[in-house]
């Protein structure tokens, strides 16, 4: 009984939290209903997973209404991949999001918004209905916005008056893009529009439709150059709030993006003139070098690992554009590992914030003395940043030169690594501040994190050395996700 | 037998002490310094000569730890190094470079039991960080960028070769080849950078004498040589490799005659020696391979030593430039007398180890009927006598002093210099200690005494000349252009040369051209502040950002 | 060229004579049959060891620049 509802139950679960979060009032309380609805949702999510591992496609009607009338949720090998990410990472944030440093009116407040993000987030991964899409859109931004807010920086508030703004730009391309597709095929259910792009003749409005979504996509993904919204966001909000943030929120919307240029466009013979691979190539590249430069100027940790997240998701859109199955699941693995490497990094900045009050660079000279493992844990997520073997951001940048390699792309290969070279700066910068500085006063009277901070952190950064030196699992979702998104466009 | 060992490798004992040591404190830090060299050569000698464990990862068969006779040769000369460069720089106050130092050695020593070509290169650009780091803990900033953008550029080049090598092949293996496709050539100058081959080879002589007194003495010992190694596995024979070589050889020992700094000296002279090492990796044959192999441990003993001997000097005065030194041998004999040993030995003094290298090299040449190589290399050595054992001890250690002696070279810097002035001298003495190593060289007559007086007429010629034409050899005060121009001077000549057309031009159009300085200030001013603002745009622009790509996409699809 | 380096070139010349005669009294293994001459390596020695000299310094007034280098 519960397993055929498990597409809804995965939604539900951390919107009713929400809800009886707000109502709590209370601080503590209202994290132990985050923690047991998000544990819900992880569990829900690897059901699921293993439920599409098992049956293949799931088609769950809202309701009972069947398509075009009714919404329907749709569950293939990519979403089942996302939403497992989106759960588990979901689950280790709100262990870490316990120790808040918020006022302690605003407690509940923060733990109901985390929700309400998560369930937005899933809402957009699980949905079949372009417009059902945007409403979960809608929520998560909504939701996103006041977290952002919510930074104890009054910056904060201007980082996220800033993402109100593009955020809602973004949201109305894409649902400009969406009517058009409404005005073209009569429906909004996705597999439905596949089904009828086929009989399209005239592809004008279809490409400006595809216009529209990209570039409203692009803004949410922060795909450069509409990627100035992110440094500050991420950099202002609350610390769990970016550990959610950076590790799933743009990593949706390239779903998103990937489901459209897959699936739906890919569908349709004409549009593929467009040469929008080799667009997206050049964004991607720029991605990887430009902002990489810039996060080696950055004096903030937060700001190096924002700047470093909008370089990696170069690498991710880099591996959309190259369409092939190879370089398809080396994006998406990298999509999956960047997760996770960047969750236990803003993990690891959030902890030393929480025991020094601050994330500047010059401030936290040897740390590592004082807090090892947290610093270790940095270390790791850096090292795989940079895509030194041994981590799984090597593994997923391997998949990317073996895909550049594959589409005859030599020179591309080449510049990845070129690219990770920039890695090295500003990580190896990190890295020697912390470890081989002597202790500044920040550092001197910092003692170790604690143990529910530590916890999480920690796991993300042993599973990002574990999918470094064994990366069946995550390689073979990642796979199986490329193959469902390509085979649908053949 | 390899099992027993698993992935234990003398590179990972290195590597993992190398990070482990600035979470250590005094005594403990000190002993771990010294104790992880010593078991990585221990680990040399134990592992067994065969290929260990394979690990089928990405569907690439890696082969992490594959021992055999080259690599425990190399395993030997980099571990002694390393014991002895760590014995001698214990007393050193940067964790940094002690942590780097011991990060570095280790990947040579993994660069020598790395059985595939992708752990080669992971490896080999560990090698590079950890040089880097040793450069850059001694606070010269910009000639550590120098160096690791060079290293950069071989690393890319190497990378870009081992992928064409491997797409093109299927398989990581290590094998002989040779350059004949453009990944190959890719690949050998990627470790010809490293090597130090022309036109490149000017990073040698910058980078080396910027690190400190202790640093130096780890890097005269691994980049170089691992690349020799490298040559030998993978480029035997190459043809090119002759030239290069010789090429290397003869800028060594002319960049080396021009010098006043010692350590710059020594530096050049590590080139002209890895040239006699590539000319004989060129030959090919098995001789000249383990010719080639001795030639690298003897060099790396010795090159050490004088290190040493100049890290010792400059230790003491804060001086190692020639026209400010002098008279040393009365005020630091233990240091002159490494230098000497140091110094007899390059020169290729019977009863050094240096003597029985050379000799080999020379009889693989012979044996290869190299006629052209055999008296180029043997002109140079002569020539090479010149400045390691004259000019040098000569202008350092006699005549009249010019600088104080501020402090002693510490007990462990003694024994340091001390036991490698022991390993040299025994090495010499005792062939068969080398040729049990590099069995190939058993034929080889080393100490006959044709063979000796050969070369100790040599030594006395060179001597001769080097009073007969004494005035032409005085070191002066000043630096020998070199490659390197381009990148370091160029940039600052070009400036002032185009503010002088500007000058020129100035009258005429000075109204708009103060205003287009103007406008480029606050440009490049805007551009500073911008990257290290990157991310605080205005709303606004990311909006126009977004409608004008919205705007070049519709505009692309309509046309 | 001062007394004491005349003294000691008459030294190092006169050693060199004398090892030339006792060159010319072992048997020699030649490789290229040149190099088995008595004397070769003398006159080889002084032949290169001159050109050495006589190169590097040519390339020194051709290349060497006073003063150092900025960051050096």
């Amino acid at each position: 009984m519960i397993a055929t509802h498990l597409p809804v139950l995965l939604i539900l679960a951390p919107l009713l939290g929400a809800v009886l979060a707000a109502l709590s009032r209370n601080g503590f309380a209202a994290w132990l209903i985050a923690l047991v609805a998000s544990a819900l949702t992880a569990t829900f999510s690897l059901a699921l997973l293993w439920r599409v591992q098992a049956e293949g496609v799931i088609s769950y009607r809202l309701g009972g209404w069947a398509p075009e009338l009714g919404i329907e949720y749709r569950i293939d090998a990519v979403n089942a991949f996302i939403v497992v990410l989106i759960g588990i990472v979901a689950f280790l944030t709100m262990i870490f999001a316990r120790r808040s440093v918020l006022a302690p009116e605003r407690i509940a407040w923060f733990y109901t918004m985390m929700l309400l993000c998560v369930a937005g987030l899933l809402g957009i991964s699980v949905t079949g209905d372009a417009f059902n899409a945007f409403v979960f859109l809608e929520i998560s931004s909504l939701s996103t916005y006041t977290l952002i807010a919510l930074g104890r920086d009054r910056r904060a508030l201007v980082a996220a008056y800033q993402y109100l703004i593009v955020g809602t730009i973004g949201a109305t391309f894409y649902v400009i893009g969406v009517g058009l597709l409404y005005l073209i095929t009569g429906t909004l259910n996705l597999g439905l529009i596949v089904e009828r792009l086929g009989a399209i003749e005239s592809s004008r409005a279809l490409i400006v439709a595809e216009a529209f979504i990209v570039v409203g996509i692009g803004l949410k993904l922060a795909l450069f150059p509409l990627h100035a919204w992110l440094p500050n966001a991420y950099a202002y909000a609350p610390s769990s709030a970016a550990v959610l943030l950076a590790s799933t929120a743009t990593k949706v919307a390239i779903y998103l993006l990937a489901r459209f240029l897959f699936t739906v466009f890919g569908g349709h013979v004409d549009v593929g003139q467009v040469p929008l691979g080799s667009i997206l190539i050049g964004l991607s590249l720029a991605a990887m070098f430009i902002p990489s430069a810039a996060a080696v100027f950055q004096n903030d940790i937060k700001r190096v690992l924002a700047f470093s997240s909008l370089g990696q998701i170069g690498y991710i859109t880099l591996g959309l554009a190259l369409a092939n199955p190879t370089g398809l699941t080396g994006g998406l693995l990298h999509l999956f590992n960047h997760a996770l490497m960047k969750g236990a990094a803003f993990m690891a900045i959030g902890a030393i914030v929480l025991r020094t009050g601050t994330a500047k660079l010059d401030e936290l000279s040897g740390i590592g003395r004082t807090m090892p493992w947290t610093a270790g844990a940095l270390t790791v997520a850096g090292l795989a940043l940079i895509g030194v073997p041994g981590t799984s951001g090597f593994v997923s940048k391997y998949y990317l030169i073996l895909g550049s390699m594959e589409a005859g792309l030599g020179w591309l290969a080449i510049l990845i690594v070129a690219s990770s070279l920039i890695a090295v700066l500003y990580v190896g910068r990190i890295v020697e501040v912390i470890w081989f500085r002597e202790p500044a006063l920040a550092a001197r009277e910092a003692s170790e994190a604690p143990g529910e901070l530590l916890l999480p952190m920690l796991i993300l950064a042993g599973v990002t050395i574990y999918f470094g030196l064994d990366a069946e699992w995550p390689a073979g979702l990642a796979s199986a996700a490329a193959q469902a998104l390509l085979g649908v466009a053949r | 037998m390899t099992e027993t060992f698993g992935p234990l490798s003398p590179a990972l004992i290195l590597i993992l002490s190398g990070l482990l040591l600035p979470l250590l404190r005094g005594p403990l830090r000190n002993a771990l310094f010294l104790f992880a060299p010593v078991a990585a050569l221990v680990l040399v000698w134990a592992l067994p000569l065969e290929p260990g464990l394979a690990i089928d990862w990405l569907g690439l068969h890696l082969v992490p730890l594959a021992s055999d006779n080259m690599s425990r040769i190399f395993g030997t000369a980099f571990g002694i190094a390393a014991i002895a460069g760590a014995l001698y720089g214990v007393s050193q106050p940067s964790v940094t470079e002690k942590a780097a130092a011991l990060v570095y050695a280790g990947a040579a020593q993994g660069i020598a039991f790395a059985g595939d070509l992708v752990t080669l290169f992971v490896f080999w650009e560990i090698l590079a960080i950890g040089s880097t780091l040793v450069i850059w803990s001694n606070g010269n900033t910009r000639a550590g960028l120098r160096y690791a953008l060079i290293h950069v550029l071989g690393g890319v080049l190497f990378f870009a070769g081992i992928s064409a090598e491997i797409s093109a092949s299927g398989s990581v293996a290590m094998h002989a080849m040779r350059a004949d496709t453009i990944g190959r050539w890719l690949m050998l100058s990627g470790i010809l950078v490293n090597a130090g081959a022309l036109p490149l080879s000017a990073w040698v002589a910058d980078a080396y004498p910027k690190a400190s007194w202790s640093g130096a003495v780890f890097l005269s010992a691994f980049t170089t040589k691992a690349a020799v190694l490298v040559l030998i596995r993978l480029f035997p024979g190459e043809p090119a490799l002759l030239w290069i070589g010789l090429a290397m050889a003869i800028y060594g020992l002319i960049y080396a005659l021009l010098e006043n700094d010692i350590r710059k000296l020594l530096s050049y002279s590590i080139v002209g020696q890895v040239g006699f090492m590539v000319v004989a990796v060129g030959i090919g044959s098995p001789l000249a391979l383990a010719a080639a192999a001795l030639h690298a441990l003897a060099h790396i003993l010795y090159k050490s030593l004088l290190m040493m001997a100049a890290g010792s000097i400059l230790r003491s005065t804060g001086e190692t430039r020639l026209t400010e030194l002098g008279g040393l041998f009365r005020v630091m004999p233990f240091t002159a007398v490494a230098m000497l040993v140091g110094g007899f030995s390059l020169a290729a003094m019977p009863l050094t180890a240096g003597f029985i290298s050379k000799s080999a090299i020379f009889a693989a040449l012979a044996e290869d009927q190299a006629r052209f190589y055999w008296f180029a290399l043997m002109a140079i050595s002569t020539g090479s006598v010149l400045y390691i054992a004259l000019k040098l001890p000569w202008f350092a250690l006699f005549g009249q002093r010019r600088s104080d002696v501020a402090v002693e070279p510490t007990g462990s810097m003694k024994a340091a210099m001390g036991g490698l002035c022991a390993l040299i001298v025994a090495l010499g003495c005792f062939p068969a200690w080398l040729e049990s190593l590099a069995p190939e060289i058993v034929g080889v007559p080393i100490l006959t005494v044709d063979h000796i007086l050969f070369q100790w007429l040599m030594l006395i010629a060179a001597s001769c000349i080097f009073i007969g034409l004494f005035a032409l050899l005085r070191p002066s005060v000043g630096s020998t252009l070199d490659v390197d121009w381009l990148w370091r001077e160029l940039p600052r000549q070009v400036i002032p040369f185009s503010n002088g057309i500007r000058d020129r031009f100035r009258k005429p159009a000075d109204r708009g051209l103060s205003q287009a300085k103007q406008g480029i200030a606050l440009f490049s001013q805007a551009f500073q502040s911008r990257l290290r603002m990157a991310g605080n745009w205005r709303t606004g622009e990311v909006a126009a950002w977004a409608t004008a790509l919205l705007a070049i996409y519709v505009l692309i699809a309509a046309l | 060229m001062t007394v004491t380096g005349r003294k000691i070139l008459f030294a190092l010349v006169a050693v060199l004579a004398l090892l030339v005669v006792v060159d010319s009294f072992v048997t020699h293994h030649p490789s290229f049959g040149i190099d088995g001459t008595p004397g070769f390596a003398a006159w080889f020695g002084l032949v290169s060891a001159a050109i050495a000299v006589v190169v590097a310094y040519g390339w020194g007034l051709l290349m060497r620049r006073p003063g150092e280098r900025a960051d050096d």
